[in-house]
């Protein structure tokens, strides 16, 4: 088992965002996890990643504890985490976002020009699975359309090399057929050997490309099972796939 | 002729160090999103530890550039340690709040090392004026111009090429995203403050010659916002374009208007822009901001 929570809650001061969440992630899995507005999917990958702490409850990550470690240190163990709204760096170009989304291998204690050599050819690797990025290498990134940026926030988690990719709403505001291409490449990254957990209010979309899935509602897990079954169950048609 | 090339030198020397200064608090704005009102006295605090190495120690002027600029940026973590980290949660009045304690702090604090007395800095560079362009320009200006643009062509390599920078600037944009790349996120701020406040340390030992050292140097403050203001607030290319634009701008005017009123000018400069054009100089780049 790759990710493992248990029993994990989460406050922002008093108001309760989980409560009692169990979750798990294989590896060479895609988990989704869909949900509401407000549900608690953002907070649960923060709580993943370091960003909020959980206020009880347990993170595992490969057999160890992460609940209360930094961002940075559980970055090095192997988790990426794309957030919500892509997050570009506004100020960097193309290249310089996909080059700080492997920052955090200069750290390990390696020869740095090893390091930049090893980034060099990921980075062609991510051209190869956007093609686009690379035509934009040089441009900033606010001058990105929407699509354009996912996909550049996708390739910088890429290049932290991660075990787990943490998506949060990739979809959201994509015309289409980028959705569609958005959900074909996540399953690329699972069948390259990274698992994923996809968090999506396109319930239809993640549930069609997710191994697994889980619904979160308030706060708390209320179905879970193999996505094609989640997919064909009367109550996540009512809530969530519109009858 | 010669009046007008003689007035932009010297502008321009005084330009160089409100830029300093506005470079520090941009610098520290665009990273811990905190406006420091402390750094005019930490630019005091730098003529106070440069003329201490100067003349208590006896140091040449490089040596002591140097020893005081790594002095300070010791006092910078201190000061981020202290004044921010605890309170980086409270909410930025608190945190500005507290830059103002540290600020009314060291302006009393020097007297106590250093005495009331204003102390004598020497030029940094002595030696005749030299002509240029037909203006007899004190090689000390000259010192100022070329050690900051050098310092300056430094920090753009620096932010562009080295991964550190890199760091620091990814940061400046995002906290939390940084934080997701496997940034160390406060170990960054410490290297901003450091950085500002050796800025800072350089800044006071610019105007240290030019006035005597004493608590009124950190009125710098009041220049260095204007200039923020009027290059864009948060832009450091702007920091730079709006010392300079308040330097030359207060030394014409004290010189062609009224000397008396000479600190006025800059807030008049100020007041024109927050009018006519609130986003300051370079307030619409965005690629510029940091
Ligand atoms: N920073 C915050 N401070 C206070 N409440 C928050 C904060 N972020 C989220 N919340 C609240 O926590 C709940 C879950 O939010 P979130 O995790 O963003 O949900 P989702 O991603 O599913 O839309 C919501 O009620 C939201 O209002
Ligand atoms: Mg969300």
């Amino acid at each position: 088992m790759l990710l493992k929570l248990e029993n994990l809650s989460s406050h922002y001061g008093t108001v309760q965002a989980l409560s009692e969440v169990n979750l798990t992630v294989n590896e060479g899995e895609i988990v989704t996890l869909i949900g509401a507005n407000g549900a608690g999917k953002t907070t649960l990958l923060r709580v993943i990643s370091g960003l909020v702490r959980p206020s009880k409850g347990q993170v595992a990550f490969a057999d160890q504890r992460i609940d209360q470690l930094p961002p940075d240190e559980i970055v090095r163990m192997g988790i990426a985490h794309v957030p919500e709204g892509r997050m570009i760096f506004p100020a960097f170009t193309v290249r310089e976002n996909l080059l700080i989304g492997g920052v955090n291998r200069l750290d390990q204690g390696r020869p740095k020009e090893e390091v930049e050599a090893e980034m060099q050819k990921d980075l062609e690797a991510i051209f190869k699975l956007f093609p686009r990025l690379e035509e934009r290498s040089g441009q900033y990134g606010w001058s990105l359309s929407g699509g354009e940026q996912q996909m550049l926030a996708i390739g910088r988690g890429l290049m932290a090399k991660p075990k787990l990719l943490l998506l949060d709403e990739p979809s959201l505001g994509l015309a289409p057929f980028l959705v569609k291409e958005v959900f074909s490449i996540v399953q690329t990254i699972r069948d390259q050997g990274t698992a994923v957990l996809l968090v999506e209010q396109n319930a239809r979309m993640a549930l069609r490309a997710a191994d697994r899935a889980y619904v979160l509602e308030t706060g708390s897990i209320v179905v879970e099972g193999p996505a094609k079954e989640l997919l064909h169950a009367d109550e996540v048609r009512k809530a969530y796939l519109g009858g | 002729m010669n009046t007008i090339l003689q007035l932009l030198f010297s502008g321009i020397a005084m330009g160089f160090v409100y830029a300093l200064c506005a470079l520090g608090i941009v610098l520290i704005y665009s990273s811990a999103g905190v406006v420091n009102f402390a750094q005019g006295s930490l630019v005091m605090l730098g003529a106070y530890i440069g003329v201490t190495f100067l003349t208590k120690a006896g140091l040449p002027v490089i040596l002591s550039v140097i020893c005081s600029a790594i002095v300070m940026g010791f006092v910078g973590v201190l000061f981020e340690r202290i004044a921010y980290y605890p309170l980086r949660d409270q909410g930025s009045t608190i945190v500005i709040i507290s830059t103002i304690g540290v600020s009314v702090f060291l302006n009393d604090g020097v007297y106590v090392l250093w005495g009331r007395a204003p102390l004598f800095f020497p030029p940094l560079l002595g030696g005749p004026p030299l002509e240029l362009l037909g203006a007899r320009v004190p090689p000390q200006n000259i010192a100022i111009a070329v050690i900051t643009l050098a310092l300056l062509l430094f920090q753009t390599m620096f932010f562009k090429r080295t991964w550190l920078g890199r760091k620091m600037r990814a940061v400046a944009q995002d906290q939390d995203t940084a934080a997701l790349m496997g940034i160390k996120v406060p170990k960054m701020i410490d290297f901003t403050f450091a950085y500002s406040t050796i800025l800072a340390a350089i800044a006071g030992i610019f105007a240290a010659p030019l006035f005597f050292v004493s608590p009124a140097i950190a009125q710098i403050l009041s220049k260095a916002f204007a200039s923020t203001v009027v290059g864009g607030f948060g832009s450091i290319p702007g920091a730079i374009i709006g010392g300079l634009c308040v330097g030359v701008t207060e030394t014409f005017a004290a010189y062609y208007l009224s000397s008396a009123y000479r600190d006025a000018w800059a807030f008049l400069l100020l007041i024109l822009f927050l009018l006519v054009r609130p986003q300051g100089i370079f307030g619409e780049i965005v690629a510029e901001k940091v």
